[in-house]
């Protein structure tokens, strides 16, 4: 009996040490992880500060001895004997560009000036540095690899954004992207196309299948009030909520309405979409910023010459924006997406020109190689 | 002459070109039965998925057939000290490139089995809403694969002893280096370039990367 009292005490004791050691360790990581926190920050203030001294230190204008005009003269390119040729391929590719995009309105850019040269990080990968030049002072470092069209649509990129598509706001945002600089590609329609196929939500579908008020409202240019209903059917309300559940492994939301909504209670599942902070990427359009690059690509390849002076005097908003590109109302140029988003591309990529091309050379040189040994063994 | 080659090369092939060939149509009729069952919304994207993970296995045919093929062009001659293609009145490279002409026709055979295989699962496939089927793009990427490594191992088992050694033995020197530079911690990528240029865009390997899809969108 009193080895019975014995071995209770002592397995309480035991129990008691070990709740207050593990508590105790459990104190201890909390103390090392803080202090490990603290040394980063401490670490990481040091270091913005470093960099804050660097970019304010004074330092002493560049000197580029060659400069290159281009759009008679509105804008040019500083540089050195090394970057002059290819400041100079460079132009010639944006000039035909910009005049064809930005019409008239390449006037604004007049005094605009960008410097070329490059560093022994950036030469060691073929690469220079391109800024504009702001009060002799480089600002805004691109990085861009040694080569015409690399520079060329730095170059482009910069001019697209300061007359246009700065000063909207709206329209940046919704496109999530710089102005395209070219056409889609087929491999673009694509993908686009798998995507309209492959959502969960119904306006995809039915876009693909040429609703053109479903396209407008999953590329965003309307607004929904009720995404959770305007948009899925209860089959994908389902179907989300359960992939998003097998995903999470930990899943943190209230379990009841989850297993609700999977058991077929649409209205919980709608209640998820509504209000859960998982399922808020469901409230937005459903089509990716390529699917939406492609819709802005349409609509510079319709509007034809002088893109740019339309989008910067058009309103804001996405639909307005693109309509003014364009040159066609919305419905016409979603209408004209659509067609492609369905049609476009279709071609495999199994065997295209190229690759059939590189392999018949290959094949022959082989081919030749094997009948010049002059010897048997 | 040629057909008199063509006759003995296909004794030696056609065990290996009748496999091939029945292994050619079963890939894409297993390619649309991993396709699955799903009617969801998922069902498109499953189904690229399902054509992404069968394009190794074309690949892998391909290159299959093409060593076969080669060595099966080569094989008898070598054990029989190449006593029959002296006897005969033509130069050996008259004679190497019929060898290689006749193994060339040979490759149809695989590829019309690709072909066979892929129209037949085009035929019972349920393929969704937005995707597209490619049997024949697919059959003339295989025979171009198929192609490529024919010649590239016929080249190698054409070649004198000493000269398939040195094309072996350059191989794994290079693999030898590399590995020694990555064991010194030498900041020098030498295969990087050297898998570029196989595999790149003008590369002899290039036909083998990329996609080998049978429906796509």
């Amino acid at each position: 009996m009193r080895s019975a009292r014995a071995r209770c005490v002592a397995a309480l004791i035991l129990a008691g040490m070990t709740l207050v050691s593990g508590t105790h360790l459990a104190a201890q990581d909390v103390h090392e992880l803080e202090r490990r926190v603290d040394a980063l920050r401490d670490q990481r203030n040091a270091a913005s500060a470093m960099l804050a001294a660097y970019r304010s230190r004074p330092v002493a204008a560049r000197v580029f001895p060659d400069t290159v005009p281009m759009l008679d003269g509105a804008v040019r390119i500083v540089t050195d004997a090394e970057f002059r040729s290819l400041a100079r391929d460079a132009a010639a590719l944006v000039e035909p560009f910009m005049r064809e995009r930005a019409g008239a309105s390449i006037a604004t850019l007049r005094g605009t000036v960008f410097a070329l040269w490059t560093d022994s990080a950036r030469r060691a990968d073929h690469g220079v540095i391109v800024s504009p030049r702001i009060n002799g002072r480089e600002v805004d470092e691109h990085y861009e690899l040694a080569r015409a069209t690399s520079l060329a649509a730095s170059i482009e990129t910069d001019f697209q954004k300061r007359l246009a598509s700065s000063a909207k706001p709206n329209f940046e945002r919704w496109s999530a992207g710089a102005l395209p600089l070219g056409p889609a590609a087929n491999a673009d329609w694509r993908a686009v196309r798998l995507q309209l196929v492959s959502s969960p939500t119904t306006i995809m579908r039915r876009c693909y299948a040429g609703a053109l008020d479903a396209c407008k409202a999953a590329l965003g240019l309307t607004v929904e009030a009720d995404p959770a209903t305007a948009w899925f059917d209860s089959a994908g309300r389902r179907a989300i909520v359960a992939e998003a559940v097998a995903a999470y492994k930990e899943w943190r939301g209230d379990s009841q309405i989850l297993s609700a909504c999977a058991s077929g209670k649409d209205s919980e599942c709608i209640d998820l979409l509504r209000n859960s902070l998982t399922f808020a990427m469901w409230r937005n359009p459903p089509t990716s910023t390529l699917a939406r690059a492609t819709l802005v690509q349409e609509a510079i390849e319709l509007g034809g010459a002088g893109v740019l002076p339309r989008l910067a005097a058009s309103a804001d908003a996405p639909a307005e924006a693109l309509s003014a590109m364009a040159g066609v109302p919305i419905d016409s140029l979603v209408a004209h997406w659509q067609r492609r988003a369905h049609n476009g591309g279709i071609e495999s990529e199994s065997a295209t020109p190229i690759v059939a091309l590189t392999a018949l050379v290959w094949f022959l040189l082989m081919a030749i190689l094997s009948t010049r040994s002059p010897r048997w063994r | 002459m040629f057909k008199a080659l063509l006759v003995v090369q296909w004794k030696w092939t056609k065990g290996a070109a009748l496999l091939a060939t029945i292994l050619g149509f079963a890939i894409p009729l297993a390619s649309v039965q991993s396709m699955g069952t799903r009617e969801d919304y998922l069902r498109a994207a499953s189904v690229v998925a399902a054509m992404q993970d069968f394009g190794v296995a074309y690949a892998l045919l391909a290159a299959g057939v093409g060593l076969a093929f080669a060595v099966f062009a080569w094989g008898p001659d070598h054990n029989g000290r190449h006593i029959y293609a002296l006897s005969l009145p033509i130069d050996r490279a008259r004679y190497a490139a019929m060898r290689f002409g006749s193994g060339s026709l040979f490759l149809l055979l695989p590829a019309l089995g690709v072909l066979a295989g892929s129209l037949v699962a085009t035929l019972i496939a349920d393929i969704p809403a937005g995707l597209h089927a490619y049997p024949f793009s697919l059959a003339v990427r295989f025979l171009l694969a198929s192609a490529v490594s024919y010649a590239i191992f016929f080249a190698i088992t054409a070649s004198t002893a000493k000269a398939a050694g040195v094309v072996l033995g350059g191989i794994a020197s290079f693999l030898i280096i590399a590995f020694l530079l990555s064991a010194m911690s030498v900041q020098t990528d030498v295969l990087g370039p050297a898998g570029s240029f196989l595999f790149g865009e003008a590369g002899p390997l290039a036909v083998f990367t990329g996609r080998w899809m049978l429906f796509d969108a």
